[in-house]
């Protein structure tokens, strides 16, 4: 019996011991699973936070250069300044805080005052991309007010400078807050140019503290690539300052240009006017623009065109609009008819000042014809209804077939956003949709549309003997230690026309450049070739677009330029009225910064100035001798006999029949003239009123035929020094109708 | 008894009503004999020399051990402050660098070639290159030295050329 119950107790200690054991064990064992694998990922991530410190490398982003290496957009570290509202106890340090940070930032101080109020809030953003001086003038504030520390504080942040502000800023682009770009070549090229972000991983010890390096582990930043363009900034300011004066002078919309390097495709200046300031994206830079949307009341609208407003000025229009090229379309046409030897350029033609395709008439800007005239002579006056006449020759397949070769089906494919991308049987015609009169209005470059730079890539191929370039803006990629990783070859596309066939269509626009409707293109001692264009501008038609599309010198074409003027208002609209001049102007000072060597003819070099003679130290008597027999005008100044100075000093160039001021006396001041008005003059008549004022002028421009001035250098009623130089643009506008 | 309340796994029975058992009464031993040890003076002497040293031995390798994690605490000090200097220095080489950009193009922008432009021409009254100031050099011939007479040496190559292309 005790035996059993011996037993029996055995067996209870025995069930008790397991349950203990299983209870004990299993919860601990329940714990550790439930820890290791149920919630393992969230344990592993809090004793992480808890025990390391994961610190974000910032990666810079990379530099822009222009051709030749200068600084176009580069970064810099910066910070954000917020505060901490809820740290402000009191009326008077609200106060402090508020005018401190306004007067620092420069931000408005009833904004700052208003987020102070928010208490309930622990952090509230003040300013952001704060540079290093305020924000030591800041920590300066914090440090003589007690208590701000804990209220104002700091965050890194990422500042992007570029140093010329609207220069090529269409092109350029900008980044936004988070340093990622949202136009033109910063986010074309965002990838290249943003870094990747480094990570320092190192143990915190239990007051938070970095431990040592023992414990740590370093991922580098790799700092973003950085770009180096073909875009010269000489070059491109040549092309912005003429084209933000054509805008001005012609109360034009808008106004475009692109110059390339023609023997790569290369693209030296792109530039769009107005623009506004990459510092700066968000404020609408034309003033025009801001009036009309100040004047709109209800806010929805308003803002609503804020933002058109913004989103019009960031577009880069040489490649993401399309207009009608007009009759600078007529080269590609003449480029086709020569090339499959429909035309020549001895042939006849007549010009009766119409043509009639089936129920359509077809005018010529000058209504009562040309009469008979050769290839050339059509070509000189634009005229429409010869190349109506030679499109109908090469038949709407072969027409076709040129259009296309020329890459006016397809984008151009260069290397920035947004290109317009040519949609057949909407902004062309393909083969099979031509009809006789759509064909027509083809011919000289109407009914279908094209973007500033398939213009230019097509002239372009004409001066690059017939090979056409893949036009492109980035020349190298460089890394972070500067070295080059990648190097832009220039690339032929094809042979669209043969360089017999590119010669001949050269000729004809050299002829348009020096007697026909591009004569204000003409820039003496260099060889233009080139072709006007003027458009009516879809939908309404109620505008025109003005262009020019040339290249320089001819003989050995350096630069090929596209000059578009959109909706002038002054008057004058045609594309060699308006377009022509500034082509000139941009490619003159091209040709000179390239050191390209003019070759004056004959003629240029009879009608060009001469330079001042050497007149100081001759006496009074002999020098006005001196001068006049070689054609100039003398004022004496002073009541010496000997000449101690000049002006123009010697050497200078003035013109024919200038005038040379002596000073006879050193006691005699410099004798000061009110610079005349001399736009709206003839040549003679200019330099008549200079002549009288005491002053001379340089001719610039045109000279040929009729011209009349637009431009002087000083504006009226400046004074300058008696004998002073002002350059005076001329132009024609007789028989620039096109 | 009654205090006690029944159970199913105690006999309490047992234990309580159990004669106590008597404890084995021990035997007696006979006192061991000491063991006495005779050690001279000098082993005497030997011996607690040998203590010493050992003790000696002891303290010193207590002081290496001491010194030697006083060591590790020191450099492991040391680095956490070169660490530390180490920091500030890169994030101030960052900064000043930052400036250094801030400050370039503040003077790029000063220097644009719109201002500079504007300045030499409305400021200092200059005028645009001309090409009359321009000079153009040929230098597709052979190079020659001139001396002063105006005599030209050539080596013989360079006149065997040029008698040809008379």
């Amino acid at each position: 019996m005790a035996k059993k119950a011996k037993q029996k107790f055995k067996n209870r200690a025995l069930i008790a011991l397991a349950l203990t054991c299983i209870l004990g064990f299993g919860v601990g064992g329940f714990g550790v699973f439930n820890a290791a694998v149920i919630h393992g990922e969230e344990y592993k991530y809090k004793a992480k936070s808890q025990q390391l410190s994961d610190i974000t490398v910032m990666a810079r982003r990379g530099s822009i250069y222009d051709s030749n290496m200068n600084v176009l957009a580069k970064s810099a570290d910066a910070w954000t300044v917020f505060i901490d509202p809820s740290e402000i106890k009191n009326e008077e340090t609200r106060e402090i805080v508020a005018k401190g940070l306004s007067e620092i930032l420069e931000v408005d101080y009833d904004s700052v005052y208003e987020k102070c109020g928010r208490e309930k809030y622990s952090y509230i953003r003040i300013k952001r991309k704060v540079e290093y001086d305020k924000k030591t003038e800041l920590e300066a504030f914090i440090k003589a007010n007690k208590g701000l520390h804990r209220i104002i504080g700091f965050e890194d942040d990422v500042i992007r400078y570029y140093p010329y502000g609207n220069f090529a800023s269409t092109v350029l682009g900008f980044t936004a807050d988070d340093d990622v770009g949202r136009s033109g070549l910063e986010v074309h090229y965002n990838d290249v140019l943003t870094g990747t972000y480094g990570r320092y991983i190192t143990a915190k010890n239990a007051r938070q503290f970095l431990m040592s390096s023992d414990y740590d582990s370093y991922y580098a930043a790799t700092q973003g690539a950085s770009l180096g363009l073909t875009m010269d900034q000489v070059i491109q300011y040549y092309l912005d300052s003429a084209l933000e004066q054509a805008v001005v002078d012609h109360g034009a919309t808008y106004g475009y240009g692109i110059v390339m390097e023609t023997k790569t495709g290369a693209i030296l200046a792109m530039s769009t006017k107005p623009d506004f300031d990459a510092n700066n994206p968000y404020k609408i830079n034309n003033e025009k623009v801001l009036e009309e949307i100040d004047a709109i009341e209800d806010e929805d609208e308003k803002n609503a065109a804020i933002a058109a407003a913004r989103y019009g000025q960031w577009r880069n229009r040489t490649i993401t609009d399309s207009y009608e090229p007009g009759s600078v379309f007529k080269c590609i046409t003449a480029a086709a008819a020569l090339e499959e030897n429909v035309v020549t350029t001895d042939e006849m033609f007549y010009c009766s000042g119409s043509y009639q395709v089936k129920d359509r008439m077809y005018h010529c800007f000058r209504r009562e014809g040309h009469g008979r005239e050769d290839f050339v002579t059509a070509m000189k006056n634009s005229c429409n209804p010869i190349f109506i006449e030679i499109a109908q020759r090469l038949g709407p397949k072969t027409f076709y077939k040129y259009f296309d070769a020329f890459g006016l089906t397809e984008p151009t494919g260069i290397d920035l956003p947004g290109e317009s991308i040519p949609k057949a049987n909407v902004t062309y015609y393909t083969a099979n949709r031509f009809t006789a009169v759509s064909l027509a209005s083809c011919s000289f470059g109407q009914s279908f549309q094209l973007s500033p730079i398939q213009v230019i890539n097509a002239i372009n191929a004409i001066a690059n003997n017939g090979k056409l370039m893949q036009p492109y803006i980035v020349n190298a990629i460089y890394d972070e230690t500067g070295n080059k990783i990648l190097q832009t070859k220039p690339t032929i596309k094809r042979q669209v026309i043969s360089e017999h066939t590119a010669d001949q269509v050269t000729y004809l626009m050299e002829q348009v450049v020096k007697s026909g409707t591009a004569r204000n293109g003409y820039v003496a001692g260099y060889r233009v070739a080139g072709k006007t264009g003027t458009s009516e501008k879809l939908p309404d038609k109620t505008y025109n677009i003005s262009s020019f599309c040339g290249f320089a010198p001819a003989d050995d074409p350096q630069i090929t330029v596209l000059i578009v003027v959109d909706e002038p208002k002054s008057g004058a609209y045609t594309g060699g009225a308006v377009a022509a001049p500034v082509a000139a102007e941009v490619i003159q000072q091209t040709m000179q910064y390239l050191n390209v060597e003019p070759q004056y003819t004959e003629e240029e070099l009879a009608k060009l100035d001469m330079k001042a003679p050497q007149l100081v130290g001759s006496t009074v008597a002999q020098a006005t001798k001196d001068a006049k027999a070689i054609g100039y005008n003398v004022k004496v100044i002073g009541e010496g006999e000997t000449v101690l100075n000049q002006t123009p000093v010697a050497k200078q160039v003035i013109p024919k029949n200038g005038i040379i001021v002596l000073y006879t006396d050193s006691k005699s001041e410099t004798k000061k003239v009110k610079v005349p008005n001399l736009c709206g003059l003839s040549i003679s008549d200019a330099s008549r009123v200079a002549r009288d004022a005491g002053i001379n002028i340089k001719v610039s421009g045109c000279t040929r035929g009729t011209v009349v001035s637009y431009r002087q250098s000083i504006a009226t009623d400046t004074e300058v020094a008696m004998g002073s130089i002002i350059t005076v643009s001329f132009k024609t506008e007789v028989n620039v109708q096109d | 008894m009654a205090t006690y309340q029944r159970t199913e796994a105690y006999d309490y029975n047992r234990v309580m009503n159990a004669a106590p058992k008597r404890a084995p009464q021990r035997q007696a031993r006979p006192a061991p004999r000491p063991r006495v040890i005779e050690k001279s003076r000098a082993q005497l002497r030997a011996e607690a020399m040998r203590s010493r040293k050992a003790t000696i031995k002891a303290l010193v390798i207590c002081a290496i051990f001491f010194m030697f994690i006083s060591f590790q605490i020191y450099s492991q000090v040391k680095v956490d402050e070169l660490d530390r200097e180490l920091n500030a220095v890169n994030t101030e080489i960052s900064i000043l660098d930052s400036e250094n950009t801030r400050l370039n193009m503040q003077l790029d922008a000063m220097i644009s070639l719109e201002k500079v432009d504007q300045y030499a021409q409305e400021q200092l009254g200059m005028v645009k290159v001309e090409n009359y100031q321009v000079t153009y050099v040929d230098l597709s011939g052979d190079d020659s030295v001139v001396v002063s007479g105006g005599k030209t040496y050539r080596n013989l190559w360079q006149t065997l050329k040029a008698q040809f292309s008379k």
